[in-house]
Formats: structure tokens, sequence, C-alpha cells
């Protein structure tokens, strides 16, 4: 359950953070009831002002995706579920295609890449 | 002087061994083992930056411990003596004890407070699961805290209740009330700070730099906790031993004998805390509790 932000992106961050916990949410990786760290806890993480993360918080929570509950925390729920989108599933696996074509690996070394990274983050 | 001597002695069978494992923490073998207890990947620079990391901890928890025994010895105001064993010269100091735990949490805290932080990214990663004590530390240890200090005012409030024996001379009000509150006061105070250390941002740039700063992490929430269990025990011993004071006749004889045995759960408890197999971090998001 790693969230990433890159800094250098013209992506916000609030957005990066609020697409990442969305996807997560969708794909089940996030199960409804667990509950986030608090918004002060992830900003210092990231290295991010706490009005960043609480704009993801507060962008998510409109979108019934997660759920304060005061000082309990804030959690994911089971309100409005976005619809799993695999349009930008497909996007995303394009991109990587583009830079594997590019570095020149062959489809064996990138598919066992994916495995492994995937591996590396199941196992965080 | 004999007394004196076996005290010395006493601590310096209890220091020396942690202490030489403190200050070779940094060894190539010992950073590899505490790295598979904590099933880290290895990679050259996660053994650099842990290697670093144990070392610097190591030594500030060694010189925590040594600065606090050096209090002990050379502040004779420090002593209390509560306890007259079975044996010629034989009086036990306490507060030595809690001298000692307290600079070795001194020297955890320092370890932990100066942690240097890896070099700033563009990309910046962060895990999702809150940091909470009972993910970092094993519960039981909070329990012990509990039940350390519970017991401490039991047999504080006993012991201002026994007649006192007539050769006793030791102050009735100070061994029944400050040992006890400093149970409680150490019992509250140990998981706060610990609470405090798993708190303080984590900046990672990879999912290994989080594992890794987690492992450590748990490592020190465990050796504060570890530092407030033996002082919470050790005041429970002070009043234990103090029962010998008694005027009743059975805890005379025998009230030493739990108070043995509450210092040896003080150093066992300290032992197993700080093993780095004692407890892998868990953090796989905390769920709410059903209605």
């Amino acid at each position: 359950m790693i969230v990433e932000v890159d800094t250098s992106s013209p992506v916000p961050p609030y957005e990066q953070i609020r697409d990442q916990v969305t996807t997560m949410v969708v794909t089940g990786v996030l199960p409804v009831g667990t509950r986030l760290p608090a918004i002060r806890q992830l900003a210092a993480d990231l290295g991010l002002a706490n009005g960043t993360v609480a704009r993801a918080y507060r962008e998510l929570e409109t979108a019934g995706v997660l759920q304060s509950r005061g000082r309990h925390g804030t959690f994911v729920t089971a309100d409005r579920l976005p619809a799993a989108d695999p349009r930008q599933l497909h996007e995303r696996a394009r991109a990587f295609a583009v830079a594997v074509q590019q570095l020149g690996a062959d489809h064996s070394e990138a598919l066992s890449a994916v495995r492994h990274a995937l591996a590396r983050l199941e196992g965080t | 002087m004999e007394s004196t001597v076996f005290q010395l002695a006493l601590f310096l069978a209890v220091v020396t061994r942690p202490a030489y494992r403190a200050l070779t923490a940094g060894r190539p073998d010992r950073v590899a083992a505490w790295a598979a207890a904590h099933g880290l990947e290895s990679t050259p620079r996660n053994q650099e930056a842990l290697a670093a990391d144990l070392r610097r901890t190591g030594r500030w928890r060694a010189a925590g411990a040594l600065v606090g025994l050096a209090v002990a010895i050379l502040v004779p105001a420090l002593e209390v003596r509560v306890y007259r064993a079975p044996r010629p010269g034989g009086n036990i100091g306490f507060l030595e004890f809690w001298a000692v735990a307290l600079g070795y949490l001194a020297g955890v805290l320092g370890g932990e407070l100066t942690r240097r932080r890896p070099p700033g990214t563009v990309r910046r990663v962060a895990s999702l699961s809150p940091r909470e004590l009972q993910g970092y530390s094993p519960p039981v240890a909070r329990r012990w805290l509990a039940w350390g200090a519970g017991a401490s005012v039991g047999a504080g409030v006993a012991f201002l209740l026994l007649p006192m024996h007539d050769r006793a001379t030791v102050g009735r009000a100070v061994v029944a009330v400050v040992p006890p509150v400093g149970a409680v006061a150490f019992a509250f105070a140990a998981p706060r700070l610990a609470r405090v250390l798993l708190h303080r941002a984590q900046p990672a740039g990879t999912p290994l730099e989080i594992a890794t700063d987690d492992a450590l992490r748990s490592a020190g929430a465990r050796a504060v906790v570890a530092a407030g269990v033996v002082m919470v025990l050790v005041s429970l011993a002070v009043e234990l031993f103090a029962m010998t004071l008694t005027d009743v006749q059975f805890l005379r004889w025998t009230a030493w004998v739990p108070g043995i045995v509450a210092l040896g759960c003080a150093y066992g408890a300290w032992r197993v805390l700080v093993e780095p197999g004692a407890w892998r971090v868990r953090r796989d998001g905390l769920r709410e509790r059903p209605a």
C-alpha cells in the first residue's frame, strides 16, 4: 500500500495522491474499512504541506471513497465506489511498453520486471 | 567496601555484554543477521545505511547506559539501601538500576532523534498504513508495563500498612510512595515516548527504504518500551525487598525471592525485547472495529 508522489510532474501532488488512492480502493488493494494515516503523518512522510494531503482527502471524501470519523481517523468507505477504469490501466501499460522498447528490453525481461516490482510492493 | 565491589560486579555483569553487542552492531555479519531477522532485502546501499544506523544507535545506547552507571556509582546521594541481604555487607541499592535504565532510555532517544534522513528526491513514497505502536512492538510488553505498575502500587500500599521492624532505618513513606509513583509514571511514559518516535516523518524514495526505516523504528520503539519495563519491574523489586523490613516474619524471610525474580524478569524482558528477531513490523493497515 505505497503511494508515490513525483514533485517534478506537471500533475499536482494532491491529484497524484487522490488518483492513486482511488485506484487502490477500486482494485481492492485498499479494502473497505481500512484506516489511512493522519493527514499530518502522510504529509510529513511525503514532504508535502498538510494542506496538499488534506485537499486530496477532502476530494476523496466528496467522491465517497473516504470517510473522516474525527479523532478515530479516516477510513475507506463503500458509499459510492467509483467504477473500475480499465482505460487508465491500458494507458499506463502502453506508456510502460514504450519505455520497454526504448530500453531495448524484450518481452520476458519486461514481464519479469513488472512481476518483480509487484512482488516488492506486495511485500511492503 | 565489599558491598560496593559486589554491586559493581553485578552492574558490570549486566552491562558488559549489551555494551559489547551495541558497540559492534555495525559489523557486516551482525548487520546481515539483523536485516534477515527483519525480512529486509539485502542491497549494498541498504546494508551500508543499516550498518551506519545500527552503529550509531548502538553507541548512543551503550553510552547512555554507561553514563547512567557512572552517575549511579559517583553520586552516593542516589543510594537508597532498602534491603539487608542475608550475607555480610550485602546491601543492595536500587536507584542505581534506575539510573542505568534511565541512561539507556536517554541513549535510545538520542540515537533515534539523531537519525539521518535519506537525501531528498523528486520521487517520494509513503505507506498508506498508519504507524501504530501495536504494529511495532509486542502487545505483551505493554501488558507487562501495566501489570508491573499495578503490582508495584499494591506492594507499596501493603508496605505502608504492615508494621515495620524495629531495626529498619529507611523512610517508610519514601519507600512506599516513590517506587510505585515512578512505576506508574514509567508505565505511562514509555509507550507515549515510543509513539513520538513512530510518528516522526518517514521520508523515503523507495519501498525498501520504508521497510528498512520501519524495522529501525520498531527496534527503537521496542528499546524504549523495554527500558520502561525494566524501570517498572525494578520499582516492584524495590517494594518486594522492602518487605523484608516489615515485622512480618514470613515476609522478612521470603519477600526477597520474588524481588530477585522481578529483577530477573526485568533483565529477561529487556533482552527479549531488544533482540532483532523479537518482533517483525506489522503494518498491513488497520481495519475499523465492527460496530
